[in-house]
């Protein structure tokens, strides 16, 4: 059996650390042990990653434990987020739930495919971080464009199914969403695809950071789509990282052995410190609901970013 | 003769989805082109829309009806945000017909 001691506190910045562990236990066939005995706060992308992890090894047929419960400080926290539910575990609950308010998102599972399903789940999201239903509030149409974008790649892309989960920071008036599946990851989806982006030899990191380049997508090549064209650009998480960037939150993206962490003085990255890849793919975006304003003006940048001019006097507007 | 589609009645408040787009662009705004209407995309109601859906509906449209999608395509009841989304697309649609010219 490995038994994994999950870190402390998680972070974007030592996420890697927790995929690495995840990572080289996946490569194994053995019995899970997961001890939980010092956990005390994970980022919403560290806990839909590890609930991932446990439903892909529970298909396999592997068995998972959880160690060291009762003494995990985190422990109120992960059964209202539903993780415990989430990785096929019940146990009680000695406390009342109640209206979490704008403070946390239970963990939503995405089911590949392409049912309208990242239009609902990303404005539920939202409204619970914006801690508003004002449908023109600025954090919520940022909030739910970026959940919105992130859980369609994860639909089309990952083929597997994925978790999302949301949290909100009072205090520091912070809010992050982190998404995570356990499906064939991003070097796989270039490969299924055929696609004349993916040349032989590149490394993960090679992989992601071609990914991460605007007008690149497993798919954008692909002339006849099942109607008629492809919908992928190549744009929407590019779009979403120049925003992130702009407005000092954060952007990481994991997959494979390798990770990039965005942010507004430049991107951070790596691999895995095990070497070991992870399946799937991960994603945490945090942003200050303070520095979200006129979200018509960030997409505007944005698009100029990625290079789409908005001066066309043809277009016409209007009935 | 003219299809108006009520983007908001069909697809609620936020659009998101490109694959949902791409069927709806393929199935039903497509063939009223075909029948030589023209399309009145009306969104209000609609108040996000992610680059994925406007770019599969808009761009692939421009693309495919680049001499006369604007005499026979409209944009109807757009706000500020949805309508810097569409420019973006109209943009990148004139670029992708130049490329499959």
């Amino acid at each position: 059996m490995r038994t994994i001691r999950l870190p402390r506190m998680t972070f974007e910045n030592n996420l890697p650390r927790l995929l690495s562990e995840f990572a080289v236990a996946d490569g194994e066939d053995d019995a899970v042990a997961l001890d939980f005995g010092h956990v005390e706060y994970w980022i919403p992308a560290a806990i839909v990653f590890a609930c991932s992890a446990v439903n892909r090894w529970r298909e396999q047929g592997r068995e998972v434990t959880f160690e060291n419960i009762q003494r995990c400080r985190a422990l109120g926290y992960f059964q209202r987020i539903d993780f415990f539910e989430r990785a096929g575990l019940r146990i009680p609950e000695n406390f009342s739930r109640h209206d979490p308010g704008n403070s946390f998102v239970e963990i939503r599972q995405i089911q590949p495919g392409p049912a309208r399903l990242a239009d609902p789940l990303a404005t539920s999201l939202a409204e619970c971080l914006a801690s508003s239903k004002d449908r023109m509030n600025d954090v919520l149409r940022f909030a739910e464009y970026a959940i919105g974008e992130v859980v369609a790649n994860c639909q089309q892309h990952a083929l597997k199914p994925g978790f999302a989960a949301a949290q909100h920071s009072p205090k520091s008036e912070c809010s992050r969403v982190g998404v995570a599946d356990y499906g064939i990851g991003i070097r796989e989806s270039f490969r299924r695809t055929g696609s004349p982006h993916l040349e032989g030899g590149m490394t993960d990191a090679e992989v992601l950071e071609m990914a991460m380049r605007p007008w690149v997508s497993s798919k954008t090549h692909l002339p006849k789509g099942p109607y008629g064209e492809s919908a992928n650009r190549g744009v929407g998480l590019k779009m979403i990282r120049h925003m992130v960037e702009n407005s000092l939150g954060e952007l990481f993206i994991a997959s494979g052995t390798a990770w990039r962490l965005y942010k507004v003085n430049g991107a951070n990255q790596g691999t895995l410190p095990g070497g070991s890849p992870i399946p799937g793919t991960v994603v945490s975006i945090s942003f200050h609901h303070a520095q979200i304003h006129d979200f018509p003006g960030m997409i505007a940048a944005a698009q100029a970013h990625v290079g789409l001019t908005s001066e066309d006097a043809n277009v016409i507007f209007g009935p | 003769m003219k299809a108006i589609f009520r983007m908001e009645e069909r697809f609620g408040s936020f659009l998101a989805n490109g694959d949902v787009a791409n069927a709806f662009r393929f199935t039903e705004v497509e063939p009223a082109l075909a029948e030589g209407k023209s399309v009145v995309l009306d969104f209000d109601g609609v108040t996000n829309m992610t680059s994925s859906f406007c770019n599969a509906l808009v761009a692939t449209l421009v693309a495919h009806h680049i001499e006369d999608f604007a005499e026979r395509i409209r944009f109807a009841n757009c706000d500020a945000l949805i309508r810097q989304m569409i420019l973006g697309a109209v943009s990148l649609g004139r670029r992708e017909a130049k490329e499959f010219a």
